[in-house]
């Protein structure tokens, strides 16, 4: 991630394209609608805006912006951001047991926990606010348990996932400032803030401290120096803590007394900002720049280039679904240019992103050079968490167990299993189908398919995607290539050849054969659909 | 102590290993009750290798450094004591009695590797950098780089029954079995739930062969790069998924149990369908070794740890391998934490954290009976030269300080793999820790 940065701002002068656009082939509409559609709001788009994109595929970025306008679009924000910031895990140190919650609420509790600091970051995107007031906002975001349970003023009588106020006077620093982050990135008492100030270098500016190696001087003896002083003498400790010391300081307030109680953790406390003066033996600061606290160092990151450079970078990797490297540094260059100069809008950058090349790409021409066909991820392949909203808004299904969501944990579920990040040790989305990735797939289709023909072939049910067909539909019937032909459409966003729906006509006889009813035979056209190599990756 | 998490796996409660020996062959089993079986030659092709993880960051003064002249250390306050028997040196303790009787019985099959720096103190960071050898995202850990450089196709390659597992963007070979086993539910379909339905084995033989034939079709007109690649992983999944239903029963493990896992990934290398397992162990609590208090905890979690491995080489000892000897021949154990302990007490009168380590290496394709590397006055590593695993204190012999890249190298070789191919010439295998 350094390294990208880096190099993004050493050639920010430097207007030599790369080769790399030329080489590269782009999807056509429907398909690159789809993707768009799923990157964006995380649901495949509609028959009607297929349609629209065929017959004009310029058409395709109005309604891109259409998406980006969509509630679901801050949902999709919460996904990019969760695999960069790995808040949302599956245990913290407080817990269920210490609020009194069920078990039933396990999942939720867990969750809303993790996605606080993430539900400001696409909170802040969503609806053009600046990136600055992701490090410097008064408020954060907050459901009803958060709400419940937390010194937060949650809106009366509101529901989901509100704008809100912390009301134990915690300074203004956006997700600095916020339960959520501290809960995931925790330091243990001893540390004094440390591994949370790594964190901020990891997540707000893209520098991961924690890559670099630790080094033992070996004059540093173990006998006659603390911790303390090491770190503020010997070189090796020097080169980085002279960095993080300073930033520790400022994170006091959310030092516990006790790192096993709930309340503790809970409460921010005013009173213990300036402990990190004399605990680190440094002052507040932020890379040699004095802060007075944590509002000011929120304010002082915001103003750091790095802190813009790694917002253009995370969303870009986000929607391209790879890492950047040298390869990019024109598009994150460009990407950059209207986000600083338009008042710090992310979606500038997402706009710019989704039409660059690199995005819209579906294949290489002959020319390619093999570095530029192993970087470019000119098909995705969908993880669990997309799963989850797809089959969601397809079948009107939320497939969970005991409150858990089940493309979306790793206690019972299978949140990793099926490619998602889970934070900890899977820390960037699966790219490549294996074992139990295929395996989600095919049950995540199953249970989906079976409630969509449930729905749509229910007597006097008008069908969402087997549109035309009834239970009474058998493949003789001019009706079931209709039908078919439409599933094929609005989950693949190809046109069946005949081919192809003879295909589905022989799956669905052969199944009848096999002594299953047609809603069996029904529901395994429908699963063989979501389980296709075309559905399953974009 | 935190609650136990562990949920049952919706499907029914886990099979002991008895029974699950009883699914296998009866042709591989046919050994079984003789004491010892005769040694064979493996080949760096058939090696397999088990990975056991003491998470949470283990206290090598409890076993495998004895540093008791060293006065800036707190050891053991016991009745611990420094032991030299067949090779090696250890901490010995009336209190810990399964560790004496492993390190005896087992001295010439045991290799300890003291004063690995892992460069890190942060538990994330430490458990990359130990399973890859660096910090970045985007690197295989040894058990997947070992699985997939396997001689022929696995179908179920590196399995990972509990403990870290890190995995590039192109990897397909690890087989997560889930935090409470989960993957057996989806195996036979009850993840499905209440008012869901899957397909009956019939029609699921009908679907999965429609999928499969439009997967490999996909894959016959993929272009180049991430198409290409995506189509023919997902076609090769589709096809290892008969297989691996095949075994579920193999893949159902206790999650609470660590030597319920142990012994199932026993099994499982035996049954030539994995190549690598990994298994963490939660000490004492079952939560974590992270011991910041109470670090008498750690002897407790040690001793626990080598009753455990007991019955484990017990069970390798006794289960015939693949090329004539025994299981144990052909699997090198990995017995490994992600990080040390400061070398003295906190005022909770535990230990925090520390970037030095020990680990152990044992079975298969490990030289025993030697202690390779050592700790200096600070409890920093000591160099070490890897072509022969001797110290060099004094570095003036080409000797480096070992890192979890040496570590990486030594297994890569071990597996007939190119180690340089994954960490550059710079970082040499332990050839000393490997047998000839």
């Amino acid at each position: 991630m350094r390294t990208v940065a880096v190099a993004l701002l050493l050639t920010a002068c430097d207007p030599t394209e790369p080769p790399v656009a030329s080489t590269l082939v782009p999807l056509d509409g429907p398909r690159l609608a789809r993707r768009m559609s799923i990157d964006l709001r995380g649901v495949l788009p509609t028959t009607a805006e297929l349609d629209e994109v065929e017959a004009h595929p310029e058409n395709i970025h109005a309604l891109a912006e259409t998406w980006m306008a969509d509630a679901r679009f801050e949902e999709r924000m919460v996904q990019i951001y969760q695999e960069r910031w790995r808040t949302s895990i599956d245990e913290f140190r407080g817990t269920i047991y210490d609020y009194g919650l069920s078990e039933d609420e396990s999942y939720a509790f867990n969750r809303s926990v993790g996605e606080e600091p993430l539900r400001v970051v696409a909170h802040v995107v969503a609806t053009d606010r600046s990136f600055a007031d992701v490090v410097t906002a008064d408020w954060t975001m907050a459901n009803p348990l958060l709400g419940s349970i937390w010194p937060i003023g949650y809106p009366a009588g509101a529901d989901g996932w509100q704008l809100s106020r912390y009301t134990d006077h915690r300074p203004a620093a956006g997700v600095l400032a916020v339960n959520g982050l501290w809960w995931r990135y925790i330091s243990p008492i001893f540390n004094e803030n440390r591994a949370r100030a790594a964190a901020i270098f990891d997540l707000l500016v893209c520098s991961d401290v924690l890559s670099r190696p630790v080094v033992l001087s070996t004059g540093l003896s173990i006998s006659d120096s603390s911790t303390t002083d090491a770190i503020q003498s010997e070189p090796t400790c020097l080169a980085c803590h002279a960095s993080i010391e300073p930033v520790a300081a400022t994170l006091f307030g959310f030092v516990p007394l006790d790192d096993q109680s709930a309340l503790e953790m809970e409460t921010y406390h005013p009173e213990r900002e300036n402990l990190g003066s004399s605990k680190l033996g440094v002052e507040p600061a932020w890379m040699g720049h004095p802060v007075a606290g944590l509002a000011e160092l929120g304010a002082a990151i915001a103003d750091d280039p790095r802190f813009i450079d790694c917002a253009v970078q995370t969303a870009t990797e986000g929607l391209l679904r790879r890492s950047t490297g040298a390869e990019d540094v024109v598009l994150l260059r460009d990407a950059r240019e209207p986000f600083v100069n338009n008042g710090l809008h992310l979606k500038d950058v997402i706009r710019l992103v989704v039409q660059s090349d690199a995005y819209t790409a579906g294949g290489f021409t002959d020319d390619a050079t093999t570095e530029t066909v192993d970087h470019e991820a000119t098909r995705r392949m969908l993880v669990a968490n997309q799963l989850r909203t797809i089959d969601a808004d397809l079948a009107d299904l939320h497939w969970d167990s005991r409150g858990y969501d089940q493309l979306d944990n790793d206690f019972i579920g299978f949140r990793v299993l099926g490619g998602s990040v889970d934070g900890v040790t899977l820390t960037a989305p699966q790219r490549t189908p294996g074992l139990t990735w295929s395996l989600t797939v095919q049950r995540a289709g199953e249970v989906s398919a079976g409630r969509i023909v449930d729905r749509d072939l229910a007597d006097g049910a008008t069908p969402s995607l087997l549109v035309g067909a009834t239970s009474a539909t058998v493949p003789a019937d001019a009706e079931f290539s209709t039908a078919v032909a439409a599933a094929w459409w609005r989950l693949l966003a190809q046109r069946p050849s005949d081919d192809d729906i003879a295909g589905l006509a022989a799956l669905w006889q052969s199944v009848v054969d096999a002594g299953g009813s047609a809603t069996d035979a029904w529901t395994t056209v429908v699963a063989v659909l979501l389980r296709d190599p075309d559905f399953v990756s974009y | 102590m935190k609650r136990s998490r562990h949920v049952p796996p919706a499907s029914g409660t886990s099979l002991s290993r008895r029974r699950l020996v009883g699914l296998l062959p009866a042709s591989i089993f046919a050994g079984l009750g003789l004491s010892r079986l005769a040694r064979a030659d493996v080949g760096a092709n058939d090696r397999k290798f088990l990975f056991v993880f003491a998470q949470g960051g283990w206290d090598p003064t409890w076993v495998f450094a004895p540093e008791f002249d060293n006065s800036s250390v707190d050891m053991p306050t016991d009745d611990s004591q420094s032991v030299t028997q067949g090779g090696l040196t250890w901490v010995s303790s009336t209190t810990r009695p399964s560790v004496d009787a492993f390190l005896t019985t087992y001295a010439n099959r045991t290799c300890i590797v003291n004063g690995m720096e892992v460069r890190s103190i942060a538990h994330e960071r430490c458990r990359r950098l130990l399973f890859t050898g660096g910090s970045s995202a985007d690197i295989n850990d040894f058990p997947t780089r070992i699985a997939m450089g396997a001689p022929s196709h696995l179908a179920l390659g590196n399995v990972v029954f509990s403990g870290p597992s890190y995995a590039d963007s192109t990897a397909s070979g690890v087989v997560r079995i889930g935090e409470n086993g989960q993957l057996g539910t989806l195996i036979d379909g009850s993840c499905a739930g209440t008012g869901l339905r899957v397909p009956s084995t019939v029609i699921a033989s009908l679907e999965d062969a429609y999928v499969l034939a439009r997967a490999q079709k996909a894959a016959s007109i993929a272009g180049r790069g991430a198409e290409a690649r995506i189509a023919a992983a997902y076609t090769s999944a589709l096809i290892d998924t008969p297989t691996v239903t095949s075994m579920a029963d193999l893949l159902q493990v206790n999650a609470d149990d660590p030597l319920d896992q142990l012994l199932a990934a026993a099994t499982l290398l035996a049954s030539g369908a994995a190549r690598c397992v990994t298994v963490a162990d939660l000490g004492v609590d079952n939560v974590t070794w992270d011991h910041h208090s109470e670090i008498t905890r750690q002897g407790t979690s040690f001793e626990l740890l080598f009753e455990r491995l007991i019955t484990l080489m017990q069970t390798l000892d006794s289960t015939p391998g693949a090329a004539g000897g025994t299981l144990a021949d052909e699997v090198t154990v990995v017995v490994c934490s992600e990080m040390g302990r400061y070398p003295q007490l906190n005022t909770s009168m535990g230990k925090d954290h520390w970037t030095t380590t020990s680990l152990m290496l044992l079975g298969g394709g490990i030289r025993g009976g030697q202690v390779i590397g050592g700790y200096d006055a600070n409890m920093g590593g000591v160099p070490v030269i890897p072509a022969t695993g001797e110290s060099d204190p004094d570095g003036v012999a080409g000797g480096v300080v070992l890192q979890p890249a040496h570590l990486g190298a030594t297994l890569l070789a071990l597996a007939g793999l190119d180690p340089a191919e994954a960490f550059g010439d710079e970082v040499e295998p332990v050839l000393g820790a490997i047998s000839t």
